[in-house]
Parts: C-alpha cells; structure tokens; sequence
C-alpha cells in the first residue's frame, strides 16, 4: 500500500471512528416537529401569563406547559382570538430562545437567564429533568404581527418527570426575575426553612380549539378563579378530539435572593409537605 | 425519478411523514458531520436540529430535488460554521485522553499494529490543528465521500479552492501523522512486513 494511501485510510478510519460517538437522541425528532409546528401556528411562543387587558387580569398559568415539548398542547391563535374579541388586543408572555434536555451548567444557565438559577438534575420522589427552556419577556399584539422585549425579564422553566407502574407524573418549576401576576384565590402561608412560601390551588381549564366555557367558566377566568389553556391537535384531525377538562393545580410559590420560584403540580397526587420537602432540596442547594 | 427524489417531492409538497422518512435517511449522517465539524456533540444536535428545521421551512425553494444532497448539506454546514464562530472556535474533542502511548505487536500490516483507538487519537489530534473551512472539507471528502464538484457546491466556493484546501489539509495532516510519536507507525509497518516476508519463505524451504 503506497503512503498515500495508506494516510488517508487512517485519516477515514480515524473519521468513521470519532462519528460513531454519536447518534440521534430519540427526542430529537420530537423538538423539531413541536417547533415546525410552533412555527407554522405563527408563533414560537409559549405563554406564561396572558394579561388580556390593563383593567383585568387573568392569569392564564400556562407555567409548565410553556414548555412541553413533544406534546400536543401548542397555544392555538384561536385563543389570541378569543381574548382579544372580548378585550384589548394586548399580549404579554414569554417567548422561548434557548432549550436543553438537561440542565446545562449553573454558568451557563446564568448566562442564559441573567440571574443564578437554582434547579437539580433530580427532585426528591424520583423525579428526572425532562427537559429545561429559557425564555424572554415579550409584549406586542394578539395577531402576532410585531414583538419586542421591553425589559430583562427572564425565566427558566424545568419539566420532571416520575414513572409510576407505566403512568408518568409531570412536576414544573418555573424561575424567573420578575415576581409575575397572582391568581385571584387566598394563599396558604407555608414556612419552608427560613423562607415563607405561599401555596395556590386553582382550577386550569384545558380547552381544545373550537370547544366553548361555560358561563361560570368564563366567570371564573376572568375573575382570574381560573386559567384557560386552549390546544390545537397534533395531527389537526378532529376524529380524535380531546375534551374539555378542568384539573384542580397546585402551585408552591418563594422568593430566593431577589428571584422567585414557583412548584407546581397539575396531577393532584402531591400534598403541601411533599411539595415543601421538594422545595426545601430546591432552596438548600448552594 | 428515483426513490429519494421521490420523497422529497412528497416533502416538497408538504408530506409530513415523507419528510419524517428523510429525517430517518438523513439524521445519522448529518449529526455526525456536525460533531465532526465542531467537536461537540451537543452543539452538534442543535445544528442538526435547527437544519432540519430550515430544511422543513425551505424545502419549497428547492428547485431540482436531485440537488438535494448538496443542498442540505449547504445548510448544516452553513449552521456549524456559524456556531463554531459562536463558539470562537475553541473546538475540542470530547473526552479525548492524553495517552498516546502503544505497543507495537508482532503483526505484519498496520491495522493489527496499531489500535482502532489510537487511530482516532492520532486524527482527532491532527484535525484538531485545522482551521474550520479545511477540517469542513477533509470532513465532506474523507467521510461523507463527497466529490470536489459537489463540496465546491455545499461551500459555495470553486473546485480549485476546493482542491486547494484539501491539498493543504493533507499536507498539515500528514505532517501531524509523522510527528516523533507516530512516525513509528509507518517504518515498523515496513519493517515487520519484511519479517514476515522472510518468515513464510523459511517455512516454505
């Protein structure tokens, strides 16, 4: 074999070699679809708090399902509509800039978000990191035509998840900079070390496209009683409709060093102790 | 038109199952060019990410779908450049041990001399010292079989630049190849295939 040749069947081996390190996760597909599909909703938002108006505030908590990725939760444009056919046609939210399937680094994650960042790999329970986004502050119109980023406001949502015999739990922790909108129901006040912690329940109302509230319902929402996630299918077929369903939400809310963390769990199954025990692993971490 | 040219009609025309299927063809491929490119695999998935993203958005602009694999590959390329620049091209392997030592065994041709493993040392090394647009092409000619006219596609650039660049990539790397540790490489290979030249004759008498 000449030394030519025989340099550049090392230099292939050596390639061929290196690039087998590596091979598509299998999330990696989900992430594109999800945004092709954000994208051509025309949005690559994921709202967090939709204040409709300057009088009203309802506090549409699409905390952690800002960040599902992979699902089919996506905020349809129907709900802009809707809010703005009441209301002005003002959007205030978060739109997504940065996502990881771990959490990164506390560097690197402070350097994303703009502040330090407490948030584990793990929750006590047996709850994994799923997925972490980072997003940024965004107002402009409901029709999505011009967006612009007003302040620093930040945050940094973590999605875990727990197996359960075949069933899987989702638990949220959304930090951001900005201490946000309350719902409209009383707090409990829970000491957690030596922070004070206040502890939500309200109702979220998962809406699919082209299902309508209740009277009460609509009540409720804009008594800020209630928040309203309203979803287009994946397949955007209408013999699987999904229907409309109202889950009772939990949220364990604290200020750490000028930024505030919020807990919560949309499976009902976690008590005030568990979610404090959570919190506490979240607080102590150095 | 043939069965990839195909698909990306069916993609072109908004298929999403056909364009599923060209992920599947294409995704492997594409994510290692990426890490090979930039030395990192999570940097690596995002390019591939974000190309299959733009790949979805533009499709539409393709022109002739027999150009598609060039084209596509403009686009990674494109992207992994644009985060190496990011990155200030502080590209590094992942993991990469220090520890070039190795044992010469007895064996005549140099695959069985010399390990799978330091073969990759040795290249990750020598890749190492290349700028970018070189370590692209080296990439695109030695391990996606490109040929010069269709690299000079995806980088936008002449054949000749093209020939030019692997020319000299093949010369800084072959100067990293001979280097004190590894010259060793290509003499014992000469000189153990005498060995055993002269043992099989012996046997034979």
């Amino acid at each position: 074999m000449s030394k030519q040749k025989q340099f550049e069947d090392i230099l292939k081996r050596g390639l061929i070699s290196k690039s087998e390190e590596i091979n598509p996760s299998e999330e990696m597909f989900h992430k594109i679809e999800t945004q092709i599909k954000l994208n051509k909703e025309g949005s690559k938002f994921m709202f967090k708090n939709i204040n409709f108006s300057i009088k009203k505030s309802i506090a549409a908590a699409c905390l952690g399902l800002t960040f599902l990725i992979g699902s089919t939760l996506i905020i349809s444009p129907s709900a802009r509509a809707f809010a703005a056919n009441n209301l002005n046609r003002f959007v205030n939210g978060y739109m997504a800039e940065k996502e990881y399937d771990k959490v990164p680094s506390g560097n690197e994650l402070q350097k994303q978000a703009g502040f330090k960042v407490k948030m584990p790999q793990t929750l006590p329970g047996g709850y994994n990191i799923l997925n972490v986004g980072v997003a940024g502050h965004v107002v402009g119109n409901a029709d999505n035509s011009k967006l612009t980023s007003p302040d620093k406001k930040k945050e940094v949502g973590g999605i875990y998840e727990k197996n359960i015999d075949g069933n899987k739990s989702k638990l949220f922790l959304n930090v951001c900079n900005d201490k946000g909108t309350d719902y409209n129901v009383e707090p409990k006040t829970v000491k957690i070390g030596d922070k004070t912690a206040r502890f939500f329940e309200y109702n979220i109302c998962y809406l699919p496209e082209g299902e309508k509230l209740t009277p009460k319902e609509e009540a409720d929402a804009n008594a800020g009683k209630m928040s309203i996630v309203t979803f287009a299918e994946k397949s955007g077929k209408t013999n699987n409709k999904v229907k409309k369903e109202i889950k009772i939400t939990h949220e364990l809310k604290w200020e750490d060093n000028g930024v505030f963390y919020t807990l919560q769990d949309t499976t009902n199954t976690l008590t005030l102790d568990n979610m404090s025990k959570i919190a506490q692993s979240i607080i102590d971490i150095k | 038109m043939d069965k990839e040219e195909e698909l990306i009609q069916r993609c072109k025309d908004g298929d999403t199952e056909a364009f599923n299927t060209l992920y599947k063809k294409y995704s492997v491929k594409a994510l290692r060019t990426a890490y090979l490119i930039t030395g990192k695999k999570d940097i690596a998935e995002d390019i591939v990410q974000e190309a299959f993203i733009q790949c979805y958005k533009q499709m539409k602009n393709l022109k002739k779908v027999e150009t598609f694999p060039a084209w596509f590959y403009k686009l990674l390329t494109r992207i992994s450049w644009r985060y190496c620049s990011k990155e200030k091209n502080e590209v590094h392997i992942d993991n990469l041990s220090e520890d070039y030592s190795f044992e010469i065994k007895d064996e005549c041709v140099l695959n069985d001399i010399v390990e799978k493993n330091e073969i990759k040392k040795l290249v990750n090394n020598a890749l190492n010292k290349l700028s970018v647009p070189l370590k692209t092409t080296v990439v695109l000619y030695y391990f996606n079989e490109m040929s010069v006219r269709e690299i000079a596609k995806v980088l936008g650039c002449f054949e000749g630049t093209v020939k030019s660049r692997l020319f000299n990539a093949r010369k800084l790397l072959e100067k990293e190849f001979m280097n004190v540790q590894y010259e060793n490489y290509f003499e014992m290979e000469n000189f153990h295939k005498k060995e055993c030249n002269l043992n099989v004759k012996a046997k034979t008498i």
